[in-house]
Order: C-alpha cells, then sequence, then structure tokens
C-alpha cells in the first residue's frame, strides 16, 4: 500500500511541477523536472539515501524556481505537499523493511498512511489559504515578521540539536 | 533526531528567506506545509521509551545432550559446526509507557550464535500497555554466553525524531561441546584404586586374565589348579592367579595454549581436541573411573577428581568455557602442576604438541605415571590452508616438519611415553583402537616371553 502512495505522490508533484512550467512554456525547467524525477524514481529502486535526498532537493529546487516564475499557486503547493509526502514514504518504506509480520506491517502502514494524509492535507489546504490571501504590509512589518519567523526558527533548530545532543 | 529533520530544516529557511528576499507570498506559504509536518512530528516526539523486556530461551537440554552424541562414530566434521541443537528465542516487549508509533525492535545476537530461523529485527507499533513478542532460532557454538542485547529504536510516525534504548535482559546460555561416543579404552596406570572395575591392576586376585602361578593354598578351588604344570611336579600343585581388575585414576590434560592454536578452513583444531576429551572423559567415567580436567593455559584450570555423571557434566562445562590463550608463563609444559593428580594414575595428553615439549613429558613418565598422548595432527589440519601444488620451498619444509615431528614422536615412545598420531579426518576411535591393539599385541608378545621364561 505504501509503495502505490509512493509512486502516487511521486507522480502527482513532477506531473503538477511539469505541468505548471509547461503552461508557462518553460520547456527547459519542464525537461529538467522530468529528468529529476526519473533520478528520484531511480533511487527509489536503487534505495541509496544519498540519492534519495539529492532526488527530493533537486525537486525542491525546481518547486522554487517554479514559484519564483510565477507558476500557478495551486500547481506548486500541490507539487510541494505531494514531494513531502513522497519523500517521508520513501524513508518510511525503509524502516517498514523491518517488518516481517504481515498483519503489523499492513497496521503500521495503514497508521502511518492516515497521518500523512491528515498531515499534508491541512498543510496543503493552510497554504493554499495563505497564498489567496491578499496582505499589504509595510516593509519595516515585513522587515520585522521576517527577523521573527528567522528568530523562531533558528530557535527551534537550535533547541531540537541540543535535545538531540542531549539524549 | 534523524538526519532528515536537519535537511528540511535548511528547506524551510530557504523558502523564508527567498520569500522575505523576493516578497513572494507563495514561497512562505509553502512553508506551512513543512510547518505543519514538522509540528506534527514534534508533538508526536515519544518523551521516554518505558518498555519491559522479557526474553526466554525454549531449550530441551534432554533433546541437546542427544545431540550433542554424534550418532555416527565415523563422523570427522568440525565439532564447532556439526549436531547443534536450535534453540528457540523468544523476546516479549511490553510497552508501559506512552505510545510508540514506530519502534524498530532489533535483537543483537552474540557472536558464536547463528540464526536458522526466524528475523531478529522488526518494526512495530506498540500502543501503551501492548505486547510484542519476537520469535527466532538459533544454533551456537561451543561456550558460555551471557550477554544478551536488544535495541529498541523509536520514531514518530513523520521520522523527524528518533530515540534509542540499549537493554540487557538476564540470559545464560552454555553450548556445550558435541562428541563422538568412543569404545573403552584399556589403559595400563601403574596403581589402580580400590574398587572392582575394567582396569587390569597389575596384582594377582581374581580376575579374568591370567596373571600368575602360585603354589596351590589351601581354600583355592579346583577350577584354578593349573593341571598341566601340576603334572610336571611330582609333589606340588599349582593354582592360577588372575589379574584384579580394579578402577583407576585418570588424568585428562586439554593443551589450550595459544602457540598450539591452529585455524584452517576446516575450522580450529583446539575444536577437535575439546571434542575429543569429552569422549575420552565420558568413556572413562562410564568405566567407572575417576577422572580429572586440566586445561592447561586456560584461567580456570582444574576440575576435580570425581566419578559418574555428575563428574561428567562438570567436565564438560568446563570443557564449554576452554579457549585457547595467549599465557607467556604457560607457554611452555614446565608449569604444569603434574603434582594434581594422584600418583601412579593415567595421564591422557591432548595436545598438537610443541618441541619442547618432550622433556616434560618425560619427566611426568619418570615420576611414575602412564602417559598417554593423543596428539591432533597440526600438520595435516594445515595443509588445507596451502596452495596445490607446493612451492618447492614450502615442500621441502614440510617434508622437514613432518621428520622433525616423526623424531618428536619417537623419541617420546623411547621415553616410554604411548604417543597417539591423531590426524583428525581419520575418527578417534579408529585410531585409539588401532593404537590399543599395537599395544595389545605388544603385550601379548612380552607375556609370551616372560612365559617361555618361566617354563
Amino acid at each position: 500500500m505504501s509503495k502505490i502512495s509512493l509512486w502516487l505522490f511521486s507522480g502527482c508533484g513532477v506531473a503538477a511541477l511539469a505541468t505548471g512550467f509547461a503552461l508557462n512554456r518553460h520547456w527547459i525547467e519542464a525537461a529538467i523536472v522530468t529528468l529529476a524525477a526519473g533520478g528520484w524514481l531511480a533511487a527509489q529502486l536503487i534505495r541509496t539515501p544519498l540519492a534519495r535526498l539529492a532526488g527530493i532537493l533537486a525537486l525542491s529546487g525546481m518547486v522554487i524556481l517554479g514559484a519564483l516564475e510565477n507558476m500557478p499557486p495551486t500547481l506548486i503547493i500541490l507539487a510541494w505537499s505531494s514531494l513531502l509526502a513522497a519523500w517521508d514514504l520513501a524513508e518510511f518504506r525503509q524502516r517498514l523493511a523491518y517488518s516481517l509480520d504481515d498483519a503489523m506491517r499492513r497496521r503500521t502502514e495503514t497508521r502511518h498512511l492516515q497521518k500523512l494524509l491528515l498531515i499534508i492535507g491541512i498543510g496543503a489546504s493552510g497554504a493554499l489559504v495563505i497564498a489567496s490571501m491578499q496582505l499589504t504590509l509595510s516593509f519595516g512589518s515585513v522587515l520585522l515578521v521576517g527577523l521573527l519567523s528567522l528568530a523562531a526558527l533558528g530557535g527551534l533548530s537550535l533547541l531540537l540539536a541540543q535535545q538531540a545532543k542531549i539524549e | 533526531m534523524t538526519r532528515r529533520l536537519p535537511w528540511l530544516l535548511w528547506l524551510l529557511f530557504c523558502l523564508l528567506l527567498l520569500g522575505l528576499a523576493t516578497q513572494k507570498s507563495l514561497l512562505l506559504a509553502l512553508m506551512i506545509p513543512g510547518l505543519i509536518y514538522l509540528g506534527a512530528a514534534i508533538l508526536a516526539n515519544p518523551e521516554k521509551i518505558q518498555v519491559d523486556i522479557h526474553r526466554e530461551v525454549d531449550f530441551d537440554s534432554t533433546q541437546a545432550e542427544d545431540a550433542a552424541i554424534a550418532t555416527d562414530p565415523l563422523n570427522t566434521a568440525d565439532p564447532q559446526t556439526q549436531n547443534r541443537p536450535a534453540v528457540g528465542i523468544r523476546l516479549t516487549i511490553t510497552n508501559t509507557g506512552s505510545m510508540l508509533d514506530e519502534v524498530i525492535v532489533g535483537d543483537q545476537i552474540p557472536s558464536g550464535f547463528q540464526l536458522v530461523d526466524g528475523t531478529t529485527t522488526s518494526l512495530v507499533t506498540l500502543p501503551p500497555g501492548s505486547s510484542y513478542t519476537l520469535e527466532y532460532s538459533i544454533q551456537a557454538v561451543r561456550g558460555e554466553y551471557r550477554n544478551y542485547a536488544v535495541t529498541l529504536t523509536a520514531c514518530e510516525s513523520c521520522g523527524l525524531f528518533e530515540k534509542s534504548i540499549r537493554s540487557s535482559a538476564p540470559f545464560y546460555l552454555a553450548s556445550k561441546p558435541v562428541y563422538t561416543r568412543i569404545k573403552p579404552i584399556r589403559v595400563r596406570p601403574p596403581q589402580t584404586r580400590g574398587f572392582a572395575g575394567p582396569l587390569a591392576a597389575r596384582s594377582g586376585g581374581t580376575g579374568i586374565c591370567f596373571f600368575t602361578v602360585r603354589e596351590y593354598q589351601a581354600g583355592d578351588t579346583q577350577r584354578q589348579v593349573n593341571w598341566r604344570l601340576s603334572a610336571r611336579n611330582d609333589e606340588r600343585i599349582f593354582t592360577n592367579v588372575f589379574e584384579q581388575e580394579r578402577v583407576a585414576d585418570i588424568g585428562l590434560i586439554l593443551d589450550a595454549r595459544w602457540q598450539n592454536h591452529i585455524v584452517s578452513q576446516r575450522g580450529a583444531l583446539f575444536e577437535h581436541a575439546v571434542s575429543a576429551t569429552n569422549a575420552l572423559a565420558e568413556s572413562f567415567l562410564r568405566e567407572g573411573n575417576r577422572v580429572s580436567l586440566l586445561v592447561y593455559g586456560s584461567l580456570e584450570p582444574y576440575v576435580y577428581p570425581g566419578y559418574g555423571k555428575r563428574q561428567l557434566e562438570r567436565i564438560r562445562q568446563a570443557l564449554t568455557r576452554a579457549a585457547p590463550i595467549l599465557n607467556y608463563a604457560l607457554e611452555n609444559l614446565n608449569e604444569l602442576p603434574i603434582r594434581m593428580f594422584p600418583s601412579g594414575s593415567q595421564i591422557v595428553m591432548l595436545s598438537p604438541l610443541l618441541p619442547d615439549d618432550l622433556e616434560m613429558l618425560a619427566a611426568i613418565r619418570s615420576h611414575g605415571y602412564a602417559v598417554l598422548v593423543i596428539s591432533p595432527n597440526p600438520l595435516d589440519f594445515e595443509e588445507a590452508l596451502a596452495v596445490s601444488p607446493l612451492p618447492n620451498g614450502v615442500d621441502y619444509a614440510r617434508r622437514i616438519v613432518r621428520a622433525e615431528r616423526a623424531f618428536l614422536a619417537q623419541r617420546l615412545r623411547d621415553s616410554g611415553v604411548h604417543f597417539v598420531d591423531w590426524h583428525v579426518r581419520q575418527p578417534l576411535d579408529t585410531i585409539i583402537k588401532q593404537s590399543h591393539f599395537a599395544a595389545h599385541s605388544a603385550r601379548q608378545t612380552i607375556m609370551h616371553y616372560s612365559r617361555g621364561g618361566q617354563a
């Protein structure tokens, strides 16, 4: 079940990205996305963590590029959410390889997929809502929000790193 | 924390910085799925792994004892790998703490164990209060096993955070040596003990084998009278005296010096020596003898003399623990505590032998002990490692070493030590039988001459 979901999410993400680039007539970018998708799929087959990471980073880069080149927001958010889910499933399948008990395997898979769909669904909806909002902010307020966000994200990173060290 | 988390954080940073720099709200909106994913992972991150670990060993000792005795007397396979009984391991993990979404249970089987059935690793979901049982079977090579650890790696469903614990549940397993049962060996120690047994006691009395004749004494039965000899004498009547049969003290010495430890593709020579020691101990004890064991070079060296099945069990336990050890203090036999063995007893030494061992063995013989050396041949064993055909120089070296060993064997025999050269590809029983027949025929010859002298 997780394997089909992985291919579905990967296909959905890549298709959304390629369609977005094709709609904007950026054929080279669409070709690069297709190539990166090929690399990502190969990484799934050869099961190398580094290749998997390289594939997801390349596709993320293409998502950012698409966002900068004014691709339709729905497609960008769909692509990004699908790729995030595919990345999660690829890692999950590595852990799932340890499970040899069929009943336990099915239970774990179902539970994981339910949680993932919920998280990604909420995330994508939230992103769509925010992308559709029109906010006009002054430079000062953007700077303030930006600095606060950076501080929050940086603080979170440091906290997690410290926790990992303590463990 | 897994290696995915830093990459996810970097992506979020990039989106934030690019969003702020380019004032593209879409880039900032793209952070939302990532942030929710991260938040869900933080919320589901297990606080602490609290589990009860219980390990059961499913081991039928009777079946194991049967399996330890090789049924085929001509079996010469590596004792480390043959006939090992499968041991079932059942590991039960009960979650006494909070919900554990995905736990990888990894049982770390100690070196010396071989997995024969099942798996030692599994991914499970453990709700609070639930249990999971991991079952598999192993085979263990000879030795004692006390350390058995299990690793639990729990991560939340997003796979960004993980916690790991390593726990050692109480465990003990002894995999005793496998041996081939051999026929009784008729040794002739200088002294025997007071109880009736199978060994010739070198003194007259009741028995089966003819010992000598003496003049008739009142009370002798007619069946004992040697009529032929009496007929040749006008005045006196002679009666036959038979050799008493007693049990004896047997001292087994297993050479565990590192210098003699030879490992080839066919296994370790030491394992053959251990197996043979076990077979000899069982054989001697079955005959009612008092047997002791010295593992020379080992840290726990001596099993005091004793009789019966319990003594066999003690010896088997000592052999289970026996391992070749590099000990510079015991690199030759000069430190052999021979006085630990009762005087006049039969010493049976199992050793590939080193050239310097000759003097000490001759000294033991001169102290009044009967010495039997069963020497697993290291040259044959090592030849499995050699490439074929042998280069010229190596072939000469091999011939020289063979000549040295033959010379050592001859000198041992000259000093009164009974030397048995055991090529481990041949069954021990056959080798001892051949050697025993050789000794028996020699004794018959001596007896024949002595009888001729009396006549």
